[in-house]
């Protein structure tokens, strides 16, 4: 029973995403199947994370359930009206090659694989501590989570202060579960892991004109080891692989509208970067990335309201929960020291031993492989090889990110902060990993004369 | 394209083995509510179905007063139980306390007052066996505070 309900939550958050996602295609537009599972799988749950705390204040428990659960389906069956008025033709990617063939079965088997390593991975320390318990707590508060829970100081370990992405998902399969059953809330990973090999997909294959990129870029992803195993894997229930989701979608619409500035991808790409400081403090890091290129993009081609309307999103939501962190007195993080001059002159002697350590960890072919290795030889080809700024922006928006990680260690206020990098640095190398796969996966186009760009217009999806 | 092709085996081959050696993460076992729960807590307290044990331990105290843990200084295993055992003993705030071999009577003492529910001792043993105490497990000891009769 709890099996069935697990499948009826998740099918709720996929059709309240599947109408967001009908409403900004054009009419007559092909709708690809992958782009579609993928954006309605990221604002559905985006939409059930928002709406939960904010519908919270006025009712709790079966209402709060129902109302969400009214407004996801209406939104589901506004895209079904949508996608019979308006001649939309959901598309599959079907392989025209053998080559092509023979990647699609490698991707199915990986998400067999994945989906069998998934039913035995236990939620890890934080996946429970940090995360499940805010919906634990919220489930046994009828929804939303009981103030006292944020200025309780036995419960600090659990950091209150997190933003509620997460939790407020896993929430939502517990009101349907009835009971907070951690065998089921699991069911919510899969389908990050699926999103991210799709995305991967439409990003390269899109780039590259080359489905068999696309394809490849979405394989690659099960060898990246750290993704499915060790400390702070997805399976795991850590927020991490869920904003490299994020950020991986925002890039990959980005750059969908650096080549078509539509208003269809104009707003994904706002409201898919301003949900990462919803999902992880370090979310407002990747979002200022984005922002401060997509804003100076906006203004070159003097488009104004734009440039003051995509941060929106973004600001609402980490400004809202900053707001609602500071109102109700919730300890703040001690992880670091306050941000000064004072503090970076007195520990700045740590920078080397720091670089020294990112450098073993990035090299470490337990957790990535040899993915940072062939970063190194991708990032200059493209950049050579191109000279377009689509190169220039992928590579910069995998290497600031992991720099400006870097260089936080320096106001680490932990005893050994080499503890502190060791801890936290691979789960923050983690949430640009899929950015920095889809930069060296677009790299055997690189060598061809007419560049992305052309290549792109004539892509599969055009 | 053959080179890159190349780099692309190599990077699966490696992943591969990225898989072989990744530290070992706890795995469920059944598929109860508190499957995952169990499996962390199994590894600290040695004992299965640990969760539900400490839930039905915690039900039966007062919802509103504290109760304390005892660990050892320094000991594995310590702060996941204690952190565990606050995220089960939910609304009861639970209080961490290190305590030294030297001062443990003190300690227990200060702690042995009506204003905590209990007291859970992780690794360490009172001196004397105490009222209503329940083993849970091979490490843990549960000792509710005797509530007078009304």
């Amino acid at each position: 029973m709890n099996a069935v309900s697990a499948l009826i939550a998740l099918l709720v958050i996929f059709a309240a995403g599947f109408g967001a996602t009908m409403l900004l295609f054009k009419k007559r537009q092909p709708v690809p199947f992958v782009e579609l599972f993928a954006l309605s799988w990221l604002l559905g749950a985006l939409f059930v994370s928002v709406a939960l705390p904010c519908l919270g204040i006025f009712c709790s428990g079966l209402a709060l359930q129902w109302l969400v659960t009214l407004a996801a389906i209406l939104a589901g069956w506004q895209g079904l009206k949508s996608l019979r008025k308006s001649g939309h033709a959901i598309t599959w990617p079907r392989p025209a090659n053998p080559l092509e063939t023979a990647l699609c079965f490698v991707l199915l088997v990986e998400f067999m694989v994945m989906l069998f390593m998934a039913a035995r991975e236990s939620l890890g320390w934080d996946g429970l501590l940090v995360w499940e318990i805010k919906a634990r707590y919220a489930f046994l508060n009828g929804g939303h989570l009981p103030l006292r829970y944020f200025v309780d100081e036995t419960r600090l370990w659990s950091h209150p202060d997190y933003p509620l992405f997460l939790p407020m998902l896993e929430t939502w399969l517990y009101l349907w579960i009835g009971d907070c059953d951690q065998f089921w809330v699991r069911i919510i990973f899969p389908p990050f892991y699926i999103a991210a090999a799709f995305l991967l997909y439409l990003g390269a294959s899109r780039l590259s004109g080359k489905r068999w990129i696309g394809l490849l870029a979405a394989a690659l992803l099960f060898f990246l080891p750290c993704a499915l195993t060790g400390e702070g894997n997805l399976l795991a229930g850590y927020a991490d692989f869920p904003l490299a989701v994020l950020y991986l979608a925002s890039v990959v619409y980005f750059l969908d509208w650096k080549r078509e500035a539509s208003f269809r991808n104009t707003v994904i790409f706002s409201i898919i970067a301003g949900a990462m400081p919803w999902m992880k403090h370090e979310g407002i890091v990747l979002w200022a990335c984005m922002m401060a290129q997509a804003v100076f993009q906006f203004a070159r081609r003097r488009n104004f309201q734009a440039a003051l309307l995509v941060p929106l999103p973004g600001l609402a939501l980490w400004a809202g929960w900053n707001i609602a962190t500071k109102i109700l007195k919730v300890p703040a993080n001690t992880d670091f020291l306050p941000l000064s001059f004072h503090v970076f002159r007195a520990n700045a002697h740590r920078y080397g031993s720091i670089v020294r350590e990112i450098c073993r960890e990035l090299s470490n072919p337990t957790h990535w492989s040899i993915l940072w290795l062939v970063f190194l030889i991708a990032v200059p080809l493209l950049l050579v090889k191109l000279r377009q700024r689509v190169a220039i922006f992928l590579s910069l928006s995998a290497v600031i990110p992991v720099c400006f990680y870097s260089g936080v260690y320096i106001f680490s206020a932990w005893p050994s902060y080499m503890d502190h990098i060791q801890t936290s640095f691979p789960r923050l190398a983690l949430q640009v990993s899929l950015v920095a796969l889809l930069t060296i996966s677009i790299s055997p186009a690189a060598g061809r004369k007419e560049g992305l760009w052309k290549q792109a217009r004539r892509s599969p999806f055009d | 394209l053959i080179f890159w092709l190349v780099i692309f085996a190599a990077f699966a081959v490696t992943g591969l083995r990225g898989y072989r050696n990744a530290e070992d993460t706890p795995k469920v076992t059944g598929t109860g509510a508190n499957a995952c729960s169990d499996a962390i807590l199994k590894q600290s307290i040695s004992t299965d179905d640990g969760s539900q044990k400490l839930t039905d331990a915690f039900a039966q105290m007062p919802a509103l007063r504290p109760v304390a843990i005892f660990c050892p200084p320094n000991k594995a295993g310590a702060i996941i139980t204690s952190q565990f055992a606050g995220y089960l003993a939910w609304p009861r705030q639970v209080w961490p306390v290190t305590v030294n071999a030297r001062i443990f009577d003190k300690t227990l003492a200060d702690f042995s007052t009506p204003s905590f529910a209990a007291i859970l001792f992780y690794s360490v043993k009172p001196r004397a066996p105490l009222p209503g105490e329940r083993q849970i497990g091979p490490v843990l000891l549960l000792v509710p505070h005797e509530m007078p009769n009304p």
